[in-house]
């Protein structure tokens, strides 16, 4: 016993030797970006990683943090919670001070409880959650907490702008068909869109929810939409439910107009074929949107990664370029990082993106952030999956327009 | 000869020791880690108890694991709001009662049928909670899970990896050695009995489906106390542990463990629980080096790992010790070298392909070294690909010499 006794403590005196703070040393920022890496649900999570390197890139360009450069930790969450868990556990050992994923809320809400547990029980090595895509609601919601940032859309910021702008382009219609996916984010989906075509002035004729990903052939529902007689049929559906969506609507012959959220996945155009064309969809950034300062963005973007960013990728770029801003306001001197000054900074800073501003809303830690509204196009500047078609720039629904309320479930806890 | 139980005992109270002081040599993250392989371990060894031991294929088993995990955490929920009285310690026994009811539900349809339809049986149980779990918000908390803190008792807090680790280990080890007594049980015979000739059980009087229903939940029951300490130790669960990811994994572990070894399972679910955690952070492609590990294995060590070591253990004489220590000092190099030369070629192929390596290359116009083994290697330098393919080459080699040698060591043996 006697061996392990001192192997013990040989262990622990190099542990603090290694660890003992070497005098006032500048405390480096360090950037934990946790995502699907490997697996099924890589193609997601790398695109968002990407985005979040080409964002890490540009504020080391302006001179890093802390007198060092910023530095990006990239973990893969092996395929869901569990395996993030165990990742941020990693990340917080290593020195991560943030803490970012993207893809799935139900990454996202381990993360934040785990983070916000984590702060509760480390008073002073704090840790900041800063989400660049999960839509899940709740995380602003019930699941609201001061550590917590979703620096990206959710369902209600979406269909108020995508509603809105189809009403101010006259191709609303006075019936909508709302189709969602049976699950939480469809869900929200439909409170949404039925919130905001009722404060459009149209009505929602039938609202159904559906199996994910599940169903080959959407004839049955196109059935009912034509039997409803709506005009605009209104969807969150991703992947192969909007595919076969827009296929089951244009093999019907049906002449009703879609507005969606996903269009812009890869492939999903290269599917849908040439019925997908007059599609709405509602995204942050478009390609032909923000004049000279989003064509320089969009051209050195695809320069250091090597394609235009697409789907979410401008959310992780726009997201680091506000941190950036944040990060001016807040000064260490060169010691060691102050998580709640970063987080009350977040909360102060604005940054002019190229479609315009972005900043952090005090009461719940949503972005507010203006949002695009594409038409599918052949007039498109940019065409996508070798088709002839892309998305045609409609209009920007400005910040303060897009902006939905706070919900009132979320009852922040501020540090003291 | 066989080996003594006076030696298995003391083998076995050196491993306590070790996994006693583990923690306390490991960061915080790596104890995480550690606590996954306690639980995995427990997982595979309930698992076992219907495949290697019961003679099922159970394709569906997360969902007992998943079943116990949402018990626990209601129970923790329910101990924070106050509504329950139960010491944080005996949380798992929630997943564990869950496990038992709904395995008995479950097992007695599911052993009505045996093989493949049994099989098919349980991966359609299993996923029918997958597809009913995320609409059920109520009860398994939608996409975003559910989620509770552990509460402090009798002077621990539950907050810190390492006391998280004690409590797991003790239960482990408590499941793991009922599980062991279990299988001395005249019950546990005629698990075995079961296995082998069903009917003849059937002749002797025993009823074999009865049996059947009675191994199947008290393996549902040992799933659900796994399921139960994943929830103590991650404070959630998720619909995603009804997938068949987890039900997929318990059968690769098992099997690669060795099913005909009681320890086998436990020891297959620590060592690629571990390769899992150390490698994605190294590399994009360990499900492909995962997946290869398993191909390996199974195609010369069909009895997994603990089976091959324990076979070698019981035919190694002191007089063969320094013979196969020959073979096996030219063995363990060569499968290194083969290792290598894989590693090498699937990582450069890896980088080469990348999109960030394509985009790279088209910017600067010519190719940059590529790093692998802490080098820089040129893509169309001939030893790029030269080099692994020596390794690859030289590590066959080895294996030959090793397997002449071990050829002329037994016609040796059987001349005498």
């Amino acid at each position: 016993m006697q061996w392990t006794a001192m192997t013990r403590i040989a262990v622990v005196t190099l542990t603090a030797a290694i660890a003992a703070p070497g005098g006032a040393k500048a405390e480096q920022l360090k950037i934990a970006m946790i995502e699907a890496l490997s697996g099924p649900a890589a193609q997601t999570g790398i695109a968002f990683t990407e985005g979040m390197r080409y964002g890490v890139d540009r504020l080391n360009a302006a001179g890093g943090f802390n007198g060092q450069p910023v530095k990006l930790l990239e973990y893969d969450n092996q395929g869901g919670p569990t395996g993030a868990a165990e990742k941020l556990k990693a990340a917080i050992a290593e020195g991560a001070r943030i803490v970012s994923s993207a893809s799935s809320s139900a990454v996202a809400a381990q993360l934040s409880e785990d983070i916000r547990k984590h702060n509760l029980r480390n008073v002073g090595k704090e840790v900041i959650y800063f989400n660049v895509g999960s839509e899940a609601y709740e995380l602003t919601a019930e699941k609201c907490h001061f550590w917590f940032f979703r620096m990206g859309t959710n369902p209600y910021v979406r269909i108020k702008a995508l509603v809105r702008a189809m009403k101010d382009n006259n191709v609303l219609g006075e019936k909508i068909y709302s189709i969602n996916q049976n699950y939480s984010y469809g869900q929200d989906h439909e409170k949404a869109q039925a919130q905001f075509v009722k404060e459009a002035g149209a009505t929602v004729v039938e609202s159904v929810l559906h199996d994910v990903n599940k169903i080959q052939d959407f004839s049955p529902y196109v059935a009912k939409i034509k039997a409803s007689g709506a005009q605009t049929v209104i969807t969150g559906n991703w992947a192969n439910d909007i595919i076969l969506l827009i296929k089951a609507v244009g093999d019907a012959g049906l002449k009703v107009r879609i507005g969606n959220t996903s269009l812009d996945t890869p492939g999903t155009l290269g599917n849908a074929g040439a019925l997908a064309l007059g599609s709405y969809l509602v995204k942050i950034y478009n390609l032909e949107a923000g004049g000279a300062p989003g064509k320089a963005f969009i051209e050195d973007f695809k320069t250091k990664i090597g394609h235009y960013p697409y789907s979410e990728e401008p959310t992780s770029v726009f997201a680091t370029a506000l941190l950036g801003e944040a990060l001016k306001l807040v000064n260490f001197k060169g010691g060691d990082i102050d998580a709640k000054a970063v987080a009350l900074a977040l909360e102060k800073a604005k940054w002019e993106s190229p479609v315009g501003p972005w900043s952090v809303r005090a009461d719940d830690h949503q972005v507010i952030l203006p949002i695009t509204i594409s038409e599918v196009s052949r007039a498109a500047t940019y065409k996508v999956d070798t088709t002839d078609m892309g998305f045609k720039l409609v209009r920007v629904v400005p910040a303060d327009a897009a902006a939905v309320a706070p919900s009132p479930a979320c009852k922040m806890q501020r540090p003291g | 000869m066989r080996i003594g139980l006076g030696r298995v005992r003391s083998w076995l109270g050196l491993a306590g020791v070790l996994l006693t002081l583990l923690p306390f040599a490991l960061s915080p993250g790596a104890t995480g880690a550690a606590t996954s392989m306690l639980i995995a371990a427990l997982f595979a060894l309930s698992f076992n108890l219907m495949i290697g031991q019961g003679g099922m294929l159970s394709f569906g088993h997360a969902a007992y694991f998943a079943v116990g995990a949402f018990a626990t955490v209601h129970a923790m929920m329910a101990v924070e709001r106050g509504s329950l009285w139960l010491p944080t310690p005996l949380l798992p026994l929630a997943g564990a009662l869950a496990g038992l009811v709904v395995g008995a539900v479950a097992g007695y349809f599911a052993t009505l049928r045996s093989g493949v339809y049994f099989a098919m049986v349980t991966l359609a149980i299993a996923e029918l909670f997958h597809t009913l779990a995320p609409n059920i918000v109520g009860l398994f908390g939608g996409e975003s899970g559910l989620s509770a803190m552990r509460q402090p008792w009798l002077g621990l807090t539950f907050g810190s990896a390492r006391e998280v680790y004690g409590l797991v280990l003790g239960w482990a080890v408590l499941a793991g050695l009922a599980l062991y007594l279990y299988t001395q049980t005249p019950f546990g015979r005629l698990t075995l009995a079961l296995r082998d000739n069903e009917r003849r059980v059937a002749f002797l009087g025993f009823n074999p489906h009865r049996s059947k229903v009675l191994i199947f939940t008290i393996s549902a029951m040992f799933a659900g106390l796994a399921g139960g300490l994943l929830a103590v130790a991650n404070e959630s669960a998720n619909y995603v542990l009804f997938g068949l990811g987890y039900s997929a994994n318990v059968v690769l572990h098992t099997f690669i463990g060795g099913s005909t070894v009681f320890l086998g399972p436990a020891l297959g679910a620590a060592l690629l629980t571990l390769f899992g955690y150390v490698t994605s952070d190294l590399t994009r492609l360990w499900l492909l080096y995962q997946g290869l590990l398993f191909v390996v294995v199974m195609m010369f060590m069909p009895l997994g790992v603990g089976g091959f070591a324990l076979e070698k253990a019981k035919t190694a004489r002191s007089a063969d010790v320094s013979r196969s220590a020959v073979v096996y000092g030219l063995r363990v190099p060569a499968l290194g070298l083969v290792a290598a030369g894989t590693v090498f070629v699937c990582e450069t192929l890896g980088v080469l392909l990348s999109r960030d390596y394509l985009a790279q290359t088209e910017r600067l116009g010519k190719m940059l070294p590529i790093s692998v083994f802490g080098r820089g290697w040129m893509p169309n330098a001939p030893i790029t690909w030269l080099a692994p393919l020596a390794l690859f080459a030289l590590g066959l080699l080895l294996l030959r010499l090793a397997d002449r040698r071990a050829t002329a060591d037994s016609m040796a043996e059987s001349d005498r």
